[in-house]
């Protein structure tokens, strides 16, 4: 099963994405901000896609992916950035980083769930 | 031209969003939006606050509501049964948001009018009326309150919207639909 890692601070938010992402058929992994991210990305195995929030306590989602390329905890995965935060200078950032996508809330269910087909492959 | 319309069209801006913003998130629908005082006191027991700050406008919106009477936004997105106390940290955390959707609407109309402005981080609190004091900074202000009614229910909303520059215009219009950028 492909195994996602979510990254927003609003639990609420987690919770309607997980459910959208685990009936299209996939795992989904949560973190409530920064640090756990990067701790679940050294602590787990396999995970196909991190889906970021940039406004996070702690460590932001470009914060994460800094010391994640420094780890060299990237490999073999797809990152998108899932924000309202929509500067240009931000995403000039994350995709310096590696990001993939950039996706502004409020976005569509079925576009996100289409984006991901589209890079993983499904 | 007049400054304060001006000031004004940030304020529809933030208006249009907030019932999109909160339909998009909460799944429900039928908000309706009502004008009210900007000053006085808001007796509703939590409020969130979250801040739009470039070098030359500063944005701060609150929203106050009442976690247990809202507790409906929740039992909408969670379908199992949820205790009152964990009811309600989700519905602030359900209002921060909200918060953060309509103040990301507003950047990203700002971004492409070459405004500049970071959002803050949004932070809900506990405690009865307006216990901010906020600092005005600029010579150009707006303040701006107004209800936001779900059927019986209601939560309210405040803003101050200041500039710095004497000259600033902004042009109220629909942000380009962002949607998913691929790199």
């Amino acid at each position: 099963m492909i195994k996602i890692l979510i990254a927003d601070d609003s639990e609420t938010f987690r919770h309607t994405l997980s459910n959208d992402l685990k009936e299209q058929g996939y795992a989904v992994h949560q973190a409530s901000d920064g640090q756990e991210a990067i701790e679940m990305m050294r602590r787990l195995e396999q995970i196909s896609l991190i889906i970021l929030d940039v406004n996070m306590p702690g460590a932001d989602g470009l914060e994460v992916l800094e010391t994640s390329q420094k780890e060299d905890l990237l490999k073999d995965k797809v990152v998108f950035m899932l924000t309202a935060n929509s500067s240009a200078e931000l995403k000039e950032r994350g995709k310096k980083l590696g990001v993939r996508a950039w996706i502004t809330k409020p976005y569509k269910k079925e576009t996100l769930i289409m984006a991901i087909e589209k890079v993983l492959g499904k | 031209m007049d400054k304060n319309q001006e000031l004004q069209k940030v304020i529809n801006i933030l208006k249009k969003s907030l019932v999109s913003s909160i339909e998009n998130y909460s799944l429900l629908s039928g908000f309706k939006v009502q004008e009210r005082e900007a000053e006085g006191g808001h007796f509703q027991r939590c409020l969130v606050v979250m801040l739009l700050v470039g070098s030359d406008v500063h944005i701060t919106l609150k929203i106050f509501f009442d976690p247990a009477l809202w507790s409906i936004l929740i039992s909408k997105i969670y379908t199992e049964e949820i205790s009152d106390d964990r009811s309600e940290e989700l519905v602030n955390d359900a209002f921060k948001e909200i918060t953060n959707l309509m103040l990301g609407h507003l950047k990203r109309v700002f971004d492409e009018q070459k405004i500049e402005a970071d959002l803050s981080l949004p932070v809900a609190m506990r405690g009865y009326d307006d216990i901010f004091a906020n600092e005005i900074r600029y010579p150009q202000f707006v303040r701006a309150g107004w209800a936001v009614e779900y059927n019986e229910l209601s939560f309210l909303c405040n803003c101050i919207v200041q500039v710095k520059d004497p000259n600033f215009t902004i042009e109220d219009v629909e942000p380009a639909d962002a949607g998913i950028e691929f790199f």
